[in-house]
């Protein structure tokens, strides 16, 4: 017997390698044993599990846009302590369905902040994991044999060994009149990230292409800058807009008001700001704008609170405040809009 | 709990080691409590009663059947437990097709009116009952035939029903051969557990590097029939029976191995069988435990081929009849039964045109009668293959038709990014993952069925250098599982063995 119990401990060692391999590498520091692992809270994952040991009656919810709020400046404005269940590249049903997992885990929520957006609502962009993360969040087993976690634990140490940077991303830049100006001194219509930033996201709301590399994976010129604002400006691209409200969410935002209300739950429809590049060269000539007014007539008929910065209430943010088309800056602009969104829980 | 659960590795160490640490007379107990707990997991709690009341009527019907005096009375005994076994059988397997048999002559015949025939009865069977009940049917009829006392304990013939490695999917037990080996003296033995850990390494790799990985791509490619190539039709079945061939032998292989690890050695279903040179070499090699149990018990009964010709044709038509609608309820399976039952008997005629005995083909010949054999198990496996007949005759019409080399790959690659849900990349590394454990699957029953005489792997393992042996172990491991893991997560599907439904 103990011949073989050697000879099983020889055969399963490599696995059993592997596995802390993974496990030391794995980007969710699903275990709490890497000490480096700046990026881990920023996963939802990590915010599950964090949130389920640990959660707090005031919540947060939405995507990359609501996603890096420090928690330590809402607490010191508001008195209170705030989760955050918001992440990157979350989809409306995920939001809403994570609220629901939030409820079951802590019935004494008394207060959310719940995102909503257009890019949010678009029919077209609907993404649903959020079941297989509650799996994950409660299952080593099932965390531990989920393949595209191995595939990013293998990544990131690729990138350790060729001493990439494996910080915290940082949506933060200082930007200099070369953003802003041309080689040969012309003043570009927007900075050119905004502009770069609308190329990007453009073929989810249009079927009519600008004739630029999709992915980019180059700059463009100062005349493919030029030649993107024509584009986006010409009045034929009305016409071309695939951009579709999808009742569906729009419902289940109502059913979450009224279950809300009905459980004396503050909740707090939030439409972040967009940069004025967005709203005026993408979202006005497609219709969205219009689009979106009678959804946010609806959210505010649900007799929850609706803090619009989107449309009819944007704040005064210069474009160096915005990181992209979507994203604060979170070194310059969001410290502001945390105060403008939290200041009136005070 | 499946085998190829983390459950399973957890339950068998804790079962193995309890079992051989206590009293002997524990130990049958023991392991019968954990073959009902190992049922119970897998399947429905309300169906561990169907397997408790098989198991009880099969147990008095055989103290019954050995204390009765006359001839009349032992077959009336006989017919009567068979009956009731079947009876249960039937009722879970083939209700459901005549209740909705009957609901589609009531609606059309304007007998009933649609509101009230909808709702067509549809019962899941108990896990393993078509398994279990010819185990049963076959220790009643061996004991009419005096071939093995009726068993006197009950926890050891519970035992040789419920034993847990078997239960759920075969191979089918035969009572001279298993209940002797219930006899509690169950002990570790070091060279045996090694035989069955390499036999059960080399099943799991079979179950989940090759079967489940291909199933990714199979399931994309039968979901979407209508829309493929015929070049694609073509090769489709000749890789389902590939994949089912992994799939079963893969379950019957930890089956095995797991027994063996107790002392109990059970049936080998699968003896190389894609490397037939003809229909009858095929239904020697698959499935074994069933193809031998319908020759035992319903062939030579029968008259087997000591009768006329006409006879014999008959008798095999109806053995194939029978295994094809123990396969499922459907007229797909009593198609593919009988396609199986022509082919036998054409072959048979073959084979007496050429004279009484037939000798072995070598080289090329081998080669050609391998491969005619295997596309024409395919063609029969097509109605095996899919639930629905049109979808099984479009494929039997249309493999024939409109091949279009580059259609054949442009449906390849489509179901590999639709079922491995993959940039192109993984994808590429996908298919050379399937091609190179194909590959190993190939060459390994190719060793053993031409140079090492048949047997199972673990006789090909005793002949490696311990080093090259290592490293076989730690190849297969890691295919196990990267497989395991590229079926688990965002990327694939789970998937579950073709013969559990049974």
């Amino acid at each position: 017997m103990k011949r073989l119990i050697g000879k099983l401990s020889l055969f399963f060692l490599p696995v059993l390698l592997y596995f802390c391999v993974f496990i030391a590498f794995e980007p969710y520091n699903y275990f709490g044993i890497q000490k480096n692992n700046y990026t881990a809270q920023d996963q939802l994952i990590y915010r599950v599990r964090s949130f389920d040991s640990d959660p707090q009656n005031a919540l947060i919810l939405g995507d990359s846009r609501s996603a890096h709020f420090d928690l330590d400046l809402i607490e010191q404005i508001t008195g209170r302590p705030f989760s955050t269940l918001a992440f990157g590249g979350a989809g409306q049903k995920e939001i809403i369905d994570l609220l629901e997992h939030a409820l079951r885990q802590n019935p004494d929520i008394d207060t959310v902040y719940l995102e909503v957006s257009f890019y949010l609502l678009n029919e077209n962009y609907d993404r649903d994991r959020i079941s297989n993360i509650e799996t994950v969040t409660h299952n080593p087993f099932a965390f531990l044999t989920n393949f595209n976690y191995h595939l990013e634990a293998l990544n990131r140490l690729k990138m350790t060994l060729e001493g990439q940077y494996l910080g915290p991303e940082h949506e933060t830049a200082e930007y200099t009149e070369r953003d802003y100006t041309t080689a040969d001194g012309r003043t570009l219509p927007h900075r050119r990230q905004l502009l770069t930033y609308l190329h990007n996201v453009y073929p989810n709301l249009s079927s009519d292409r600008d004739g630029l590399p999709y992915p980019l994976t180059r700059e463009l010129t100062d005349d493919e800058l030029f030649s993107l604002y024509d584009f986006l400006t010409d009045p034929a691209r009305r016409d071309s807009s695939i951009y579709r409200i999808s009742e569906e969410h729009l419902v289940r935002l109502e059913q979450t008001a009224d279950y809300c209300q009905q459980h004396g739950i503050r909740l707090v429809f939030v439409l972040p700001p967009i940069a004025d590049a967005m709203r005026e060269l993408v979202c006005e000539p497609l219709g969205i704008d219009k689009a979106m007014q009678p959804v946010v007539e609806r959210l505010r008929a649900t007799g929850a609170e609706v803090r619009d910065f989107e449309w009819s209430d944007p704040p005064d943010f210069t474009e160096d405040l915005f990181f992209d088309g979507f994203h604060i800056d979170t070194e310059r602009g969001l410290p502001l809009y945390t105060e403008l969104l939290f200041g009136e829980e005070t | 709990m499946a085998f190829t659960t983390i459950s399973y590795l957890l339950f068998l160490p804790l079962c193995l080691g309890a079992v051989f640490l206590v009293p002997k007379k524990l130990k049958n107990p023991l392991l019968l409590a954990a073959s009902w707990c190992f049922y119970l997991c897998a399947g429905s709690p309300g169906y561990l009663f169907f397997l408790l009341f098989g198991t009880l009527v099969a147990y008095c019907f055989g103290l019954w059947l050995e204390k009765a005096q006359t001839h009349r009375a032992r077959l009336a005994l006989l017919w009567g437990g068979i009956g009731i076994q079947l009876a249960v059988l039937v009722f879970f397997k083939y209700a459901g097709l005549f209740t909705d048999a009957f609901a589609r002559f009531a609606l059309d015949s304007g007998l009933l009116y649609a509101s009230k025939a909808g709702g067509v009865l549809s019962l899941a069977a108990p896990l393993g009952i078509s398994y279990y009940t010819f185990q049963t049917v076959g220790y009643l009829a061996d004991v009419f035939h005096k071939k093995v006392p009726a068993e006197r304990d009950f926890i050891r013939y519970a035992l040789f029903v419920s034993f847990f490695p078997q239960i759920t999917s075969g191979p089918i037990a035969r009572a001279d051969k298993l209940l002797p080996q219930l006899d509690g003296n169950y002990r570790f033995d070091y060279s045996r557990t090694v035989s069955s850990l390499q036999l059960m390494l080399f099943g799991f790799f079979k179950k989940i590097a090759v079967a489940d990985m291909l199933m990714m791509t199979l399931g994309e490619l039968y979901g979407n029939l209508f829309a493929l190539n015929g070049m694609t039709l073509f090769f489709l079945t000749p890789c389902y029976l590939f994949w089912l061939y992994c799939d079963f032998s893969g379950w019957c292989d930890i089956a095995v191995a797991t027994a063996r690890l107790f002392g109990i050695e059970l049936i080998r279903n699968f003896e190389t069988p894609l490397f037939s040179c003809s229909i009858q070499e095929f239904w020697r090699r698959w499935h074994i435990s069933l193809s031998t149990w319908l020759r035992d018990y319903i062939y030579f009964p029968l008259g087997g081929s000591r009768c006329s010709t006409l006879r014999r044709c008959v008798n095999l038509m109806i053995v194939f009849l029978l295994s094809g609608i123990w396969h499922g309820a459907g007229f797909n399976f009593f198609l593919w039964g009988a396609l199986f039952g022509l082919f036998q008997i054409a072959e048979n005629f073959l084979h007496s045109a050429h004279g009484r005995t037939v000798r072995e083909p070598h080289g090329f010949a081998r080669l050609a009668k391998n491969v005619i054999t295997y596309f024409a198990v395919s063609f029969a496996f097509i109605f095996f293959s899919t639930p629905a007949f049109s979808d099984a005759l479009h494929v039997a019409v249309h493999q024939f038709m409109h091949w279009q080399p580059s259609a054949f790959w442009g449906d390849i690659l489509s179901a590999v990014g639709r079922g491995f849900n993959s940039t192109p990349l993984l994808g590429a590394a996908y298919l050379a993952f399937c091609v190179l454990c194909t590959g190993i699957v190939f060459f390994a029953d190719h060793r053993l069925r031409f140079h090492l005489g048949g047997g199972d792997i673990s006789k090909g393992f005793a002949r490696m250098k311990p080093l090259v042996r290592w490293l076989c172990y730690y190849g297969l491991l890691a295919l196990i599982l990267a497989a395991f893991l590229m079926n688990n997560g965002y990327y694939g599907r789970a998937v579950s063995t073709a013969y559990g439904g049974f």
